[in-house]
Parts: C-alpha cells; sequence; structure tokens
C-alpha cells in the first residue's frame, strides 16, 4: 500500500475536470485507488464517486494506491494536483 | 438539498432526437432557450462554449451519465437541465458506454445577486450522488413526462 497527502491548489477545487483527469491516470494502472478528503473517501477510478467528495480549493487529499505501479501512480498524481490539474 | 428546484420541466426532455454528441450540445441549448431559461443571444456562445468543454475532455462521467458543464459570460443565473436521450450516444465517456442522462449546468462567469458561484461545486456533487444511484438512473431512463423527470429529481434528493 502507498498513500500520499496533496493541498488542492486550484480555486475551483475538486471539480468535473480534475476528476476527469485523476480517473484517467488511475486508469491506466492495475491498481486500486482510494482517495480521502475529511472523512468521505471516494474511488480513484470513478469520476461520480470522487465528484461527491466536494473538495474545495485548500482541501488535503489523502490517495492509497495499491498494486502494480501504484509509487508511480502516486508520483503522477502528486504532479497532478499540486500543479492545478 | 433543493437543488432539483433549479431544474424546470419546460427545459428538460425525456426523448432528445439528437444523433451524435455535436447535435445533442445544440439540442441541450436549443431547449433552455425556447424555455426561455436562456437568452437567445447567448444561444450561439453556449454551443460553443459546451462543445470546447468536451474537446478538453469528455463529460461523461460514467454509468451512462454526462454532465456538460461551462460558465457562460453574460449568463446572471444558472440555467440547467436534465435529459434523457432513449438509445443513449456515443460520448466519449471514461467508461466507454453510450450516454442516455445528461445534467446541462449553464452557470455565470461571476457571482451576483442570481447566483452564488460557492455552491456551484455543492450542486455538481448533488448532481453527482444522484446520478450515481442505480435506482435513479432506472426510473429516470423510464420517465414518461419532463415533470415526472423533475419529480425524481425532487424524490431521491431526500433519499
Amino acid at each position: 500500500m502507498q498513500a500520499l497527502t496533496v493541498e488542492i491548489v486550484n480555486p475551483e477545487g475538486l471539480h468535473a475536470r480534475p476528476c476527469h483527469a485523476i480517473v484517467s491516470l488511475a486508469l491506466q494502472y492495475e491498481c486500486s485507488l482510494a482517495v480521502q478528503c475529511g472523512e468521505a473517501v471516494a474511488d480513484g477510478r470513478s469520476i461520480l464517486s470522487l465528484m461527491t467528495l466536494q473538495a474545495c480549493q485548500g482541501s488535503e487529499l489523502g490517495f492509497k494506491a495499491e498494486g502494480e505501479g501504484a509509487e508511480e501512480l502516486l508520483r503522477r498524481l502528486q504532479a497532478l494536483v499540486s500543479g492545478g490539474f | 438539498m433543493n437543488f432539483w428546484k433549479q431544474f424546470k420541466p419546460k427545459c428538460c426532455s425525456v426523448n432528445l432526437k439528437a444523433e451524435d454528441k455535436p447535435t445533442a450540445l445544440i439540442e441541450l441549448v436549443e431547449n433552455l432557450v425556447k424555455a426561455k431559461a436562456l437568452p437567445a443571444e447567448l444561444q450561439d456562445a453556449a454551443i460553443e462554449a459546451l462543445v470546447e468543454r468536451e474537446d478538453l475532455g469528455s463529460t461523461g462521467v460514467g454509468a451512462g451519465v454526462a454532465i456538460p458543464h461551462v460558465k457562460l459570460k453574460g449568463l446572471d443565473r444558472v440555467a440547467c437541465s436534465v435529459s434523457i436521450h432513449r438509445q443513449g450516444l456515443e460520448w466519449a465517456a471514461i467508461d466507454g458506454a453510450p450516454v442516455n442522462i445528461y445534467f446541462t449546468v449553464l452557470r455565470p462567469e461571476r457571482g451576483g445577486d442570481q447566483h452564488d458561484p460557492e455552491r456551484h461545486l455543492e450542486m455538481m456533487t448533488w448532481i453527482a450522488k444522484l446520478a450515481r444511484e442505480p435506482d435513479f438512473r432506472r426510473f429516470a431512463g423510464r420517465a414518461k413526462t419532463k415533470t415526472e423527470l423533475v419529480d425524481l429529481l425532487k424524490e431521491m434528493s431526500a433519499v
């Protein structure tokens, strides 16, 4: 299990397009991906699930990946989120 | 949550006629204009913005649902609809499945008397929660009238 926490920097928060970007990346790997914001946990491979997190700018996203390429996936997610998607 | 109140039956459709994504975007916008939820002078700009948004990445979020949404200059309040395409259309959705349920959301560029930008993310979350419900998708796909469709939004908001 690999884990990572990243702060959302883009002003609009985790809206639909960033969710699409996360899922598109996650689907390139044979990994499970859980995304936590506060108490809520979403499936990082589902846009609809991620959108329910209602994560705004300044929120911290906790990613937990498990499976082949998990470490690389988290590295790319860190770049994606901290770069404002 | 009372976001369902922003979805007026006259803006919605239970039987989109479009044959592909471009014509569907036009039909969704035309329905908002016909219902006077979107000023006619913004029709072309709305279509163009929605096409550009799709070019950035499909709004097909999976499970047969798409959420075409953009900010639109000149708009002073949110214009939105929920629409059904009986057969479903190819939408380059994240799961590759055809889309038959469309939540269209056009919103002003900036906040004002009629629009609170901070509630936008909340509204999108509400849409996502509804869209994740298999019961919602099943009943929406079977809705016979626009009023029935909006009533379903209301009923499922309480779940």
